[in-house]
C-alpha cells in the first residue's frame, strides 16, 4: 500500500462484504418536478390520460414491437401560453430485476425532447452469498453488523442496460401516433 | 442541498449527484453536463447508423477522415492505451462483436476486417485504416463522458458533484464518500471498495450481459465470473485500464504504477488488489 496517491482514501484494507439482499431503490424526483424541468415555459399541464381500445392497442404493439402490459397511459397535455406546446407521459419498466418510472417529453410534432429518470429499483429477493466466499469465512465472522443497502450510493459496476427505456420510448411514440396526433 | 437526476445515456443509466446552495443553478448544471455526456453519446456510439463513429468506420479506409475536437481525444487515448499495453487495450476488436451479432452491422460497414490498432493513423484531427477495420470505442468513451460531464460541473461552480455511467464514476468535492461494487456471482450484493474524494473508479463486469469483452490478441471472452474495478484519478483512464486488466493482470500492473492507479479483481472465491507493489491478496472481512 505505498505510494497512495492523494486522490485516493485508501481502498479498505480488508473488505467489509455486505451480507443482505439490498433493495436498491433510488427516487430521483417528482412528477411535478420533472414536468417543471421538461417544460420550463409551460403555464399549464392537462391531465388526459390514454386509454386505448383494443385496434389501437395492438397498432401500438405492432409498431413498436413490445407488448403493452396496461391499456392506460398517463399523459398530460403542456400548454404554454393557451397554446399546446407537447405532451408529458409518465412510463414504468420492468426487467428481471429492475422496475424504472420514468417520463418522456414530447414537443408539439411528437419528437422526443427529454427522458427523465423519476425513480429506480431493483428487486433482487432474499438470499445471499455464494457458498465459496461464505465459506471462507466461517468461523471468523467479525465487525459490525450488515448494513442494509438504502445508503448505498456510488455503485461502481455495470448497472441494468436502458434497452428497456429504449423500447419504453419505443412504445411512447407509438401511443403518441395513435391515440395524441 | 443536493440534487439527484438520471437519464439514459451511453446503454447505461447516466446518474448526476451535485450539490450546492442553489436548485435552479444545479438543475441548469446538471441539464449542461447531461447535454456534453449526450454529445459525446451521440458522436461515439457504434450501435448508432448515423454516429460520427459510424461514419469514420464506413469511410476511414478510403482516405482521411476529419474528426471533431472529441472524437479525436478519445482517439489519440485510446491509441495511446493500446501501444502502452502493447495491444491489450485494443479499439478495433469490434469486428468480433459484429460478427457474433453483439454489434450491429451497418449498411456499408467493412467486412472481413482486421484486428490491428497499428492501422490506425491518426495525424491531429484526422484520421485512416490502413487495413478493412472497424473501430468501437465504448472501452473508453463510457468513461471520456464522465470526465466531460464532471468538467463541466465544475467549470459550473458546483460544490460537489459524482457522475456515474453505469459503473464508470467519477466525483470531486471535499468529502470522500464510498463506492461500491457489485459481486461478480451475484451482481445484488455490493462490496465496499473504496474511499473516493477527487477521482474516478471504473468496473468492468459481465453481470448482465456474457461475451462482451475480448482477449484482443486471441478473440477469448473475459470477465467470466469476474469483476475488474480500477481506481484512478480520472474515468477515461480508469475505464481502459479495467479492458487491461482484464486481458492480462499480470502484465497490467506496470501500466497501472505509471498511471497512479489500483486495481481490485473479484470473481466467485477472492479479491486480489495491485498497487505499486503489484499484486496482492486482499483480506476479506465477512459481518453477517
Amino acid at each position: 500500500m505505498s505510494n497512495s496517491p492523494n486522490w485516493l482514501i485508501l481502498p479498505v484494507a480488508c473488505v467489509p462484504l455486505v451480507a443482505a439482499a439490498p433493495a436498491f431503490a433510488v427516487q430521483y424526483m417528482t412528477t411535478e418536478a420533472a414536468q417543471k424541468l421538461l417544460f420550463p415555459a409551460a403555464s399549464a399541464f392537462v391531465s388526459q390520460p390514454v386509454r386505448l381500445d383494443a385496434v389501437q392497442k395492438k397498432a401500438v404493439e405492432k409498431a413498436a414491437g413490445v407488448r403493452m402490459r396496461y391499456p392506460e397511459q398517463p399523459v398530460w397535455q403542456v400548454m404554454e401560453n393557451g397554446k399546446p406546446a407537447g405532451w408529458f407521459v409518465l412510463d414504468e419498466v420492468y426487467g428481471k430485476h429492475e422496475f424504472i418510472t420514468y417520463a418522456v417529453a414530447l414537443d408539439a410534432t411528437g419528437a422526443v425532447r427529454g427522458v427523465e429518470i423519476l425513480e429506480y429499483r431493483e428487486t433482487h429477493g432474499g438470499q445471499i452469498v455464494n457458498p465459496k466466499w461464505r465459506a471462507q469465512f466461517d468461523g471468523k465472522r467479525f465487525g459490525a453488523p450488515l448494513k442494509l443497502d438504502k445508503d448505498i450510493q456510488n455503485i461502481s459496476g455495470a448497472t441494468l442496460s436502458c434497452k428497456h427505456i429504449a423500447e419504453g420510448v419505443r412504445r411512447v411514440l407509438a401511443i403518441h401516433a395513435v391515440a395524441l396526433k | 442541498m443536493m440534487l439527484r437526476r438520471a437519464q439514459p445515456w451511453l446503454g447505461t443509466l447516466v446518474e448526476i449527484v451535485a450539490e450546492g446552495d442553489d436548485t435552479s443553478r444545479l438543475l441548469a448544471a446538471t441539464e449542461r453536463a447531461f447535454a456534453r455526456i449526450a454529445a459525446v453519446h451521440a458522436a461515439m456510439s457504434f450501435q448508432s447508423p448515423d454516429s460520427e463513429l459510424t461514419h469514420v468506420n464506413r469511410a476511414a479506409q478510403s482516405g482521411w477522415v476529419a474528426l471533431s475536437p472529441d472524437l479525436a481525444t478519445v482517439f489519440a487515448a485510446a491509441l495511446e492505451f493500446a501501444r502502452a499495453s502493447n495491444g491489450l487495450f485494443d479499439p478495433s476488436v469490434a469486428g468480433w462483436l459484429v460478427a457474433s451479432g453483439q454489434l450491429p452491422c451497418h449498411p456499408g460497414l467493412p467486412a472481413g476486417t482486421a484486428t490491428d490498432w497499428r492501422a490506425i493513423e491518426l495525424d491531429g484531427e484526422r484520421v485512416r485504416f490502413t487495413a478493412p477495420l472497424l473501430v468501437d470505442l465504448s472501452g473508453i468513451a463510457k468513461g471520456y463522458a464522465v470526465d466531460v460531464a464532471l468538467a463541466s460541473l465544475r467549470a459550473d461552480g458546483v460544490r460537489a458533484a459524482t457522475v456515474n455511467a453505469g459503473g464508470d464514476l467519477a466525483r470531486f468535492g471535499d468529502e470522500a464518500v464510498p463506492v461500491h461494487v457489485r459481486l461478480p456471482h451475484q451482481p445484488a450484493h455490493s462490496l465496499h471498495l473504496a474511499e473516493l474524494k477527487n477521482g474516478a473508479a471504473a468496473t468492468s463486469a459481465s453481470y448482465f450481459q456474457a461475451d462482451a469483452l475480448r482477449h484482443p490478441g486471441t478473440g477469448q471472452t473475459l470477465c467470466a465470473g469476474t469483476s475488474v474495478t480500477v481506481i484512478a484519478a480520472d474515468c477515461m483512464s480508469a475505464d481502459a485500464l479495467t479492458k487491461v486488466v482484464a486481458a492480462e493482470a499480470a502484465r497490467a500492473s506496470q501500466l497501472l504504477a505509471r498511471h497512479n492507479a489500483h486495481a481490485v479483481v473479484l470473481d466467485g472465491t477472492c479479491a486480489r488488489r495491485c498497487d505499486a507493489d503489484g499484486w496482492h491478496d486482499l483480506p476479506l472481512e465477512f459481518t453477517a
